[in-house]
């Protein structure tokens, strides 16, 4: 497998192309870290004393919000001069108002906002049931769905009150799309060179007449693309996780995803490490399945342009279309139904939707098949697998049985 | 050992490369002659596992060579009409990369041994970009011949090398060893003149004839002649002709014709050579029969 990858490595645009790859990977790190709050180490100095302070729950809150008050009034009778005052915790009155209200904010989250919806959405789901099980006629899909509804939410998750960093910040930093199309471009030249370079050097009809120039060095070959591909991706996912501390402030992997407000309707009992870690492993099966697939396409019309062609568009055009929708439906408030419906279908079926996977984490993603409920993330981890394997079963098939091979 | 091609063909949509191809080969250097386009290249592809045949099958001591799948592949040496390979990679490199391709285990005394075989040694840590065309000829019998190989097929061994260099690969022919089946497919017929145990003819995909050297010369004796000739009149029957060729004795000129009817009055019979064999039989101009 190492002179596999050594031919990989032999051609200075493999370089080229990991150049051009980690330039757009430290653009956008540069842009992502340009929009970052700087550390803010008064906050968590007042979070260390509100903790250490054994104060029970319904009087942090209170406690958070009384300053708050009264800072407000201490910055509309000082004016200007606010920004002069010494804080207790900031440089000034107005800093420590800051930290009060983010301090506030993150407590009424954990204290009142977060237990609140999730006892709203158990109850809604209990509503809906009996009202689906009191028609003559009542839809089981219904009240499946909202019995999961109930067995998801009704658990308790001890959120706790700490500074859990700008999780946003680090998804800019690596959820963005630009940056995943020349990866998957990479992937491509990875796998057209890998599969094609034994034709159009020549070497192809001594190698495939060899004992082991079959099956087994298909495998070898795929397994090479995938070494390096895999590589690269925990490398960056590496640089996220160490970037992410450094710079975005999320220091405890630990805590549960729900302790960040934009996941507060996760369904999963999963910490922000696990999270990472998903996310990782769900980028990597893209990629290698894109490598699949182009590895059956090499393998099958043996023309480097044809080959690149056809798989940077299958790699490329279904991004374009699901990050359009997903930017249409985000962004556009006047959005339709049937908008956000063919946004949800494409993120079902679409593989590429493992390339951004936080809408499978922020809501009840489940959809009825069958009469089972299955999470849209299981069918697209599924989809990607079954199309993966069965590019992969064709190629091998296909391997080194040459018709007759023009370049 | 035998080797028996069964009724072999290959179609393709406009054209037959191969037409019942039916013979049997058993250990020796066995020539396959025949023009551009003949089929020797399918042939050899089919017998290397790259193509199926249309129809037919190709049997070793009576096991189909398809169904042996890797075991044919374990016994077999192949070199291409036109073999290449990575640029980057030094001769050693790649006799390393194809041992392992090859399921050689310890090879290196076995590459050290080939290397010095095919006179490249003191080149094997050079690129194989860098290597004149003679050397990645060399290379790639060296290669072919990692595995020991008991069928051996070299398509089109020599097309490009200087004469040097063409001796230099009948050299290393006639030291293989002999129990091996080699199959030699070449439209040069001084490269196999003299080496040959069989010569195998073959044009447009059919076997025209089959035997040893003497057997396939023995086909046209009474059709190959000698003219004594001035340079004029034998210049311009060679522009007209192409079944001659112009023999130069010194100041001695003569024509020397392949023709089923003598062609002149003072024309004498010569003894015939696997030129002229394939002069006879592969000529534009006629002169070549159906399968005999």
């Amino acid at each position: 497998m190492l002179y596999e990858i050594k031919k990989l490595f032999s051609s200075p645009f493999t370089y080229i192309c990991m150049l051009v790859v980690f330039v757009f990977f430290s653009v956008f790190a540069v842009n992502a870290l340009k929009s970052r709050n700087s550390s803010n180490n008064a906050y968590e100095e007042l979070l260390a004393d509100i903790n250490n302070s054994k104060m029970p729950d319904e009087e942090i809150l209170i406690d958070l919000y009384s300053q708050f008050e009264l800072l407000q009034i201490q910055i509309n009778e000082l004016g200007d001069s606010a920004f002069e005052k010494p804080g207790k915790y900031g440089k000034n009155i107005m800093e420590d108002y800051i930290i009060y209200s983010n301090a506030y904010s993150n407590a009424s989250y954990i204290y009142q906002k977060f237990p609140n919806n999730r006892r709203q959405l158990v109850e809604d789901a209990l509503y809906n049931i009996s009202e689906e099980k009191s028609k003559t006629d009542p839809n089981t899909s219904v009240i499946k769905s909202n019995e999961l509804v109930i067995e998801k939410y009704n658990r308790t998750i001890d959120l706790k009150f700490k500074d859990t960093g700008n999780i946003e910040g680090v998804q800019l930093f690596f959820d963005n799309t630009i940056w995943e199309y020349a990866m998957i471009a990479f992937v491509v030249m990875l796998a057209v060179r890998m599969f094609t370079m034994d034709i159009s050097c020549g070497a192809y009809k001594m190698i495939h007449s060899s004992l082991n120039g079959q099956r087994s060095l298909f495998i070898k070959q795929f397994a090479s693309v995938s070494v390096v591909v895999t590589a690269i991706t925990v490398f960056t996912a590496l640089i996220q996780i160490i970037f992410g501390k450094i710079f975005f402030d999320v220091n405890d992997l630990s805590l549960p995803l729900q302790s960040f407000p934009e996941f507060e309707f996760c369904p999963y009992l999963i910490s922000t490490g696990i999270y990472f870690l998903i996310k990782f492993l769900c980028k990597l099966l893209f990629y290698i399945m894109i490598a699949a697939i182009t590895a059956m396409v090499s393998v099958l019309c043996r023309k480097q342009f044809v080959s690149y062609a056809v798989s940077l568009s299958a790699g490329i055009i279904p991004l374009i279309i699901i990050t359009y929708y997903f930017i249409y439906t985000t962004e556009n408030a006047s959005a339709l139904a049937s908008e956000y419906k063919i946004y949800n279908s494409l993120r079902c079926f679409l593989p590429q939707g493992l390339l951004n996977i936080k809408s499978y984490f922020r809501t009840f993603d489940y959809i009825d098949i069958f009469g089972f409920q299955i999470s849209r993330l299981f069918l697209v981890l599924l989809i990607s697998a079954v199309i993966m394997l069965t590019c992969l079963a064709v190629a091998l098939r296909k391997y080194g049985k040459s018709k007759e091979v023009t370049i | 050992m035998k080797l028996v091609f069964n009724n072999i063909s290959k179609k393709y949509k406009t054209k037959i490369a191969l037409d019942d191809f039916n013979i049997t080969l058993t250990d020796g250097i066995q020539a396959l002659l025949g023009p551009n386009g003949a089929g020797k290249s399918t042939l050899m592809n089919i017998l290397a596992g790259l193509t199926k045949p249309s129809s037919g099958n190709i049997t070793l001591d009576n096991e189909d060579t398809v169904k042996m799948g890797a075991k044919f592949r374990g016994i077999l040496g192949y070199l291409p009409q036109n073999p290449g390979f990575y640029p980057s990679f030094t001769g050693y490199d790649l006799m390393k990369y194809f041992s392992v391709l090859k399921g050689i285990a310890g090879p290196e005394s076995r590459i050290d041994e080939l290397l010095e075989f095919v006179n490249l040694s003191s080149d094997s840590n050079r690129k194989y970009g860098e290597y004149s065309g003679g050397m990645k000829r060399r290379l790639g019998i060296a290669v072919s011949l990692l595995n020991d190989p008991k069928v051996l097929i070299l398509d089109e061994p020599t097309a490009g090398l200087d004469p040097k260099e063409r001796m230099r690969f009948r050299n290393i022919l006639s030291r293989i060893g002999r129990n091996k089946i080699i199959i030699i497919a070449t439209h040069i017929v001084s490269d196999v003149e003299t080496i040959a145990d069989n010569v195998i003819l073959l044009k447009s995909g059919k076997l025209i004839l089959s035997g040893s050297t003497s057997q396939v010369e023995e086909h046209i004796v009474g059709k190959v002649w000698n003219k004594p000739s001035d340079i004029n009149e034998a210049e311009e029957y060679v522009l007209l002709n192409s079944n001659a060729n112009i023999i130069k004795h010194g100041e001695e000129v003569s024509l020397h014709i392949v023709s089923d009817v003598k062609p002149f009055e003072n024309a004498v019979a010569a003894q015939p050579t696997l030129e002229d064999v394939y002069m006879y039989f592969f000529d534009e101009g006629g002169m070549a029969g159906e399968k005999k």
